[in-house]
């Protein structure tokens, strides 16, 4: 079966009906519904879509998928925890939530960190609230397709003015993973007002055979509250990556993300900002590269919905052999929310002929008093500086790399972990070697 | 700002709405094939063009609107337009200026293009365009003596049947867009330039076109074709009067730049905006695109927007040749309930091919203006460079500015830029003038022609003070 065919889908729905339907509560069953019909109304992404112009869809619809079971017969590979995890880490592996593989420290009773299945339980009606926010009605096919189906995930829920001081680390890893499987994790982020906490999601596996995941996060700021979201794509190049955040903040809240993409043949990063209040303001910034015959996409859109926001987008991109990237900045000003501010970036290098990047920067603005900015630049290493480099005796391969370094190195230092930083530094260095 | 100057300014009357009452010649609204024959025969067409004609509509037909522009159009009827309307003449066409109607003549100099040849421009050859047909071309012997060739479209199709049949649709072929089809289909007159292996064209070139008619559209076609090592500065320039109804403006515009060419276009486009509560105005649905067809050629486009109740329009450059250059400067104003979806495409083909685009986007009352543009390099594009700005302007709280970039790169070597602000006159330099005794309109005034400048400074002299003028008039009473 493969991913395109819309029948396959009514019959995976109904079938997972079966399973579940009982089992969960009812309230989920009709959300899942809702958003099944949604997804059904939607349709699937085709070429004329805007939103889906430059994706070579073929790459993602084209694949064979089987939503039965995601793993092999056999003992978990992957089971060292990267080195940079020194404290609260959720572990999920192949889209299963692993308790013996996590670190879970005693939290007081202000911060909630559970898994899906978990939270169902102990806290449904949290679950309920969260669920009823109605993301499923997104013109995203895709995240109500995840809404419809996902039974895993993880839920962090902290209270009022509670500052958690360590990151929470969520793993999800791919281990031994079956042959065309379908994984779905939806993550619900709540910081109640002047909460604040550090999130980190990284994404690896071991697989040489194609799968694909597709994890939707919302996160919910109220008042005063601080989240940073930092997200690590590392997944094989097998494999297919879809991610969804969406992101809802209120009054002063501020949101900062950073992802970084280096894996999975197509991945699809959709983050989306809604500034309901005034005061919001998200930083989001972000590393891409792409080798081989990747494609990878960052579709990000902000809505400036209430005066006084301000949002910040800094994403850089090196882009290699066949490999194809996207950057989509959208950024709406309505109509009275005077006195935003907006500035974005996008910048990239194309270092062969092959590469191909495609930029759009979308200001759509509705509203007189604001100052908005955006560039976009495509160029190569500089010449110049690489003969400087040379000329010093250092070998091409290495003075490449070294310019490749600088070029991200505002970037990687705007994380605050420094473990992770070293790491996904590590990672992505390591990426550009080969 | 206070919103009483902005409203006063706004409430301007659009000076160039009058009528002329002239006897037309009018065909039947609607459109089918019949029409499109009958228009033909009107003109005498060789056989070649009809088909051509036909075969767009047939197209055409299979056709939808596009839908894809930030723009809210009332939906069209194209069966309650007439297609073509011309001035009676008592004659087969005017031999002389005494030949025309005296009140074609009064309308034209009321828009301040006399077609006399003592007293127009000096050093600008006119070609006048009222609704579908042209009646006047001055300077013609100037130009003859150097061999360019500056004449209504329809002459150049009985005169130069060859030069049409190889160059006509070869940049925006019929099947381009749902305007350009239509365009393709019933176009009636227009201008046709050709300039010679080697000529620098000695004058200026100008068409401008009015739209007087009721319940017609505009429907023109201009093709200048610019033969290795020559060069033509062309301008354009359009009114219309003021009416209720949307009034449909689809043209098409070709430029073929050879080898060593440059084409310089620009065009000063003042349709009726309609009224400040939006009701008339012109639609303006254009289709612009140049191709740099040979080795070092140029082209470059320049535009003045301040009329039309709607804008359409992508200005564009295929940089086919090694090192060609294109370039794109425009300044688009909308006020009141006008809308504009404006922008350019750049395509890099050839090798150390050159592009720059400057576009500057005001925005005042509740009007919406949006820059749409595509710079896209491939693959074999080797060190081609772009440098895009695109910055807006916006003077009321009700205005929308949008921009809409797409950069797709697909070649190691080439670098592209683009940069984009969107901004209001801030307090303090409103601050600033008045402080230094400069009232609020004139600072205003001062501040758009600022922010318009690199603009500006693209069109010939005598058409950029005009330009500043015009801005000054859209403007006036706009300040928030």
């Amino acid at each position: 079966m493969n991913f395109s065919d819309v029948e396959f889908w009514k019959q995976a729905f109904t079938w997972r009906s079966s399973v579940l339907d009982g089992n969960e509560p009812t309230w989920l069953s009709k959300i899942r519904k809702l958003a099944f019909l949604n997804f059904l109304k939607q349709g699937l992404p085709h070429k004329k879509l805007e939103d889906w112009k430059y994706n070579d869809l073929n790459k993602l619809l084209l694949r064979d998928i089987c939503l039965t079971g995601a793993e092999r017969e056999g003992a978990l590979s992957v089971l060292d925890r990267p080195n940079y995890v020194n404290s609260n880490c959720l572990v999920f592996v192949n889209g299963r939530y692993c308790p013996e593989l996590s670190l879970r420290n005693e939290f007081s009773a202000n911060i909630n960190v559970y898994s899906f299945s978990e939270a169902l339980k102990i806290i449904p009606s949290l679950m309920k609230f969260l669920f009823f926010k109605k993301t499923y009605q997104t013109k995203q096919a895709f995240t109500s397709l995840n809404t419809a189906f996902a039974r895993e995930g993880y839920v962090l829920h902290i209270s009022r003015e509670v500052q958690l001081n360590l990151p929470i680390y969520i793993l999800f890893i791919g281990d031994h993973v079956n042959n065309n499987s379908l994984m779905y994790t939806h993550n619900f982020i709540l910081l109640e007002k002047g909460a604040k906490a550090t999130v980190v999601e990284h994404f690896y596996d071991d697989a040489s055979e194609p799968y694909m995941h597709s994890n939707f996060t919302e996160m919910y700021l109220l008042d005063n509250a601080v989240l940073t979201h930092y997200h690590l794509g590392d997944a094989s190049l097998a494999s297919c990556h879809l991610a969804d955040w969406h992101v809802s903040q209120g009054k002063n809240s501020v949101f900062r993300s950073f992802s970084c993409a280096l894996g999975s043949d197509f991945s699809r990063h959709d983050l989306h900002v809604q500034l309901d209040a005034s005061g919001a303001q998200c930083d989001l910034s972000g590393l891409y590269h792409v080798k081989q015959t990747q494609e990878l996409d960052y579709h990000t859109s902000i809505n400036h919905v209430k005066p006084n926001c301000k949002s910040h987008e800094y994403y850089k991109g090196i882009l290699n052999d066949s490999g194809h990237g996207i950057f989509n900045g959208k950024v709406t000003v309505y109509p009275n929310a005077q006195k935003s501010q907006t500035s974005q970036l996008n910048k990239n290098i194309l270092l062969s002929d092959r590469a191909e990047i495609d930029t759009k920067p979308e200001l759509k603005i509705y509203a007189d008093d604001v100052k908005c900015t955006h560039g976009a630049t495509v160029g190569q290493l500089s010449e110049d500086e690489l003969f400087y480099l040379r000329a010093r005796g250092i070998g091409e391969d290495v003075a490449r790399r070294f310019l490749l370094k600088a070029f991200i190195s505002d970037i990687v230092d705007t994380i605050d972990i420094a473990a992770f930083r070293d790491y996904m530094l590590n990672r992505m260095m390591r990426a550009l070697e080969v | 700002m206070s919103n009483t100057l902005l409203k006063k300014m706004t409430r301007q009357a659009y000076p160039l709405g009058f009528t002329t009452a002239v006897e037309s010649d009018t065909v039947r609204a609607g459109l089918d094939e019949e029409v499109i024959r009958l228009i033909s025969r009107k003109k005498n067409e060789p056989s070649f063009l009809l088909t051509w004609r036909l075969n767009a509509y047939r197209h055409w037909q299979t056709m939808h609107e596009p839908s894809w522009s930030n723009l809210k159009l009332n939906p069209i009827d194209y069966q309650a337009i007439s297609y073509y309307s011309a001035p009676k003449s008592k004659t087969d066409g005017p031999k002389t200026l005494q030949d025309i109607d005296p009140e074609i003549l009064r309308a034209y100099n009321k828009l301040g293009i006399s077609l006399e040849e003592q007293k127009h421009l000096s050093g600008v050859a006119v070609d006048a365009v009222f609704d579908s047909v042209s009646v006047w071309t001055t300077c013609k012997e100037i130009l003859n003596e150097v061999g360019v060739i500056f004449c209504p479209f329809s002459e150049a199709v009985l005169q130069y049947p060859d030069l049409i049949k190889k160059y006509l649709g070869s940049v925006v072929p019929y099947r381009d867009n749902f305007f350009a089809a239509l365009n393709s289909a019933v176009f009636s007159d227009g201008s046709f330039v050709y300039i010679p292996k080697g000529v620098a064209c000695p004058i200026e070139l100008s068409t401008y076109f009015r739209m007087n008619a009721a319940n017609t559209g505009q429907f023109e076609r201009t093709l200048i074709i610019a033969e290795s090592g020559s060069s033509v500065s062309y301008l354009e320039g359009c009114s219309a009067p003021m009416r209720d109804n949307h009034q449909l403006h689809a043209a098409v515009v070709e430029l073929i730049a050879l080898d060593d060419a440059e084409i310089k276009y620009a065009t000063v486009q003042n349709w009726y905006p309609g009224d400040e509560k939006g009701e008339g105005g012109v639609y303006n649905l254009v289709t612009k695109r140049g191709i740099c067809r040979g080795k070092n050629s140029k082209i470059s486009w320049t535009q003045i927007e301040t009329g039309s109740a709607i804008t359409w329009k992508y200005p564009s450059v295929i940089l086919k040749g090694d090192n060609s250059v294109g370039e794109f400067y425009s300044v688009a104003l909308t006020n009141n309930y006008q809308q504009a979806d404006t922008g350019t495409k750049m395509i890099h083909i050839g090798k150390n091919t050159k592009s720059t685009i400057i576009s500057k986007g005001i925005s005042a009352g509740f009007a919406q203006n949006s820059y749409r543009g595509l710079v896209r390099v491939a693959p074999q594009a080797s060190h081609a460079r772009n440098y895009s700005q695109c910055d807006s302007l916006l003077l009321s709280d009700h205005c929308g500015a949008h921009t809409f970039p797409y950069i797709e790169v697909r070649n190691s070597s080439a670098k592209v830029e683009h940069e984009a602000s969107t901004s209001t006159i801030s307090d303090e330099q409103m601050f600033y003038f008045q402080q230094r005794g400069i009232d609020t309109e004139n600072a205003i005034s001062m501040i758009v022609n600022g922010f318009c400048k690199t603009v500006f400074s693209k069109l010939p002299m005598e058409f950029a003070v005009e330009a500043e003028k015009l801005l000054e008039l859209s403007l006036e009473g706009c300040q928030g």
